[in-house]
């Protein structure tokens, strides 16, 4: 199968990704990646600046023009939309395995 | 103001010593070359950490610096087109401005980009003088001065003259070389920082 090269995302990208499904600017989305991921991804802003001049540069991403905002706001591209969701796949199927190989082995007990 | 005069290329050194000096009241407020300069203040517990991004427009350097405002960073120095920005955090809250080793090693790539640019772009110029370069004449700098007869002036005549054409020689005879000198100085650089990308990058934060 020809993957998409930039598959798997990180966990960073993934989440900032999710986040910008609605437009937002830069604290905007530590804030959102902060509360998506229960707590666990914290970004600081030096490491969200970076990720953001990247996406930009992928065409995932794109700044929107806003009026009364010194803050610049982005939203998730028709292109990101599509690489979140492949994303999404790739992990459902992993996690469709590992749960089958769990339950045949009956190591753990699946919960449902 | 106190002033002070350093040569950093890792930044955790640099930011462990700008740290350190806010801490014992000493703030930099100002950077120009190698000088640091800083004000006199209260001691303040407070972490200097350093980012390395130039910018296309204003707006995108103040959008920038509102994101690390807004993050518990305030920015001290830096302009739209030093590379080097500096920030001192606002509360205990903010750890850090970069929350992984990936993202903080690409400061160093950044920055490596820019010394390569430097030297590429000085090496064309190398390349547009390199008739110039007379490795035998180098031994006799004697035939980088033009002036007529100047080696058969009298002492004062000859001292003025000699002094007054100097400058032109040097950069006759040698100003390939200068120039290779300084291109070779860029790569030497792109190199360290190359070589810190990869150290950073490896190191687990």
């Amino acid at each position: 199968m020809n993957r998409d090269k930039s598959l798997p995302l990180t966990e960073t990208v993934y989440y900032i990704l999710l986040a910008l499904r609605q437009p937002a600017h830069g604290y905007l989305i530590m804030q959102k990646v902060e509360e998506l991921s229960a707590g666990n991804v914290r970004l600081a802003a030096g490491t969200l600046y970076g990720a953001i001049e990247n996406l930009l540069k992928l065409k995932y991403i794109e700044l929107i023009s806003t009026t009364n905002t010194r803050r610049k706001v982005y939203q998730l591209t028709k292109a990101g939309e599509t690489i979140l969701y492949l994303d999404y796949q790739r992990m459902e199927h992993m996690l469709m395995i590992t749960k089958q190989s769990f339950k045949k082995a009956g190591e753990y007990d699946a919960k449902d | 103001m106190m002033r002070k005069i350093k040569w950093f290329m890792d930044y955790s050194k640099e930011e462990q010593w700008l740290s350190d000096m806010w801490n014992q009241g000493y703030r930099l407020v100002k950077k120009m070359g190698w000088h640091y300069y800083f004000s006199t203040e209260s001691k303040e517990n407070r972490m200097v950490r350093m980012d390395y991004q130039t910018f296309k427009r204003k707006e995108d350097f103040q959008d920038y610096i509102l994101l690390f405002a807004d993050s518990g960073w305030k920015h001290i120095v830096g302009t739209k087109d030093s590379g080097k920005q500096y920030f001192v955090q606002m509360n205990d809250k903010s750890n850090d401005i970069f929350s992984d080793a990936s993202s903080k090693a690409d400061c160093y790539k950044r920055m490596m980009q820019t010394f390569l640019l430097l030297g590429i772009t000085f090496s064309s110029l190398l390349f547009i003088y390199k008739d110039t370069l007379d490795i035998q004449a180098l031994t006799n700098p004697k035939v980088f001065y033009y002036t007529p007869g100047l080696w058969n002036l009298t002492s004062w005549e000859f001292i003025g003259r000699f002094l007054f054409e100097t400058p032109f020689a040097i950069m006759r005879g040698y100003g390939t070389l200068i120039i290779l000198l300084f291109v070779m100085m860029q790569l030497m650089l792109a190199v360290r920082a190359w070589w810190l990308y990869q150290k950073t990058k490896e190191r687990n934060n």
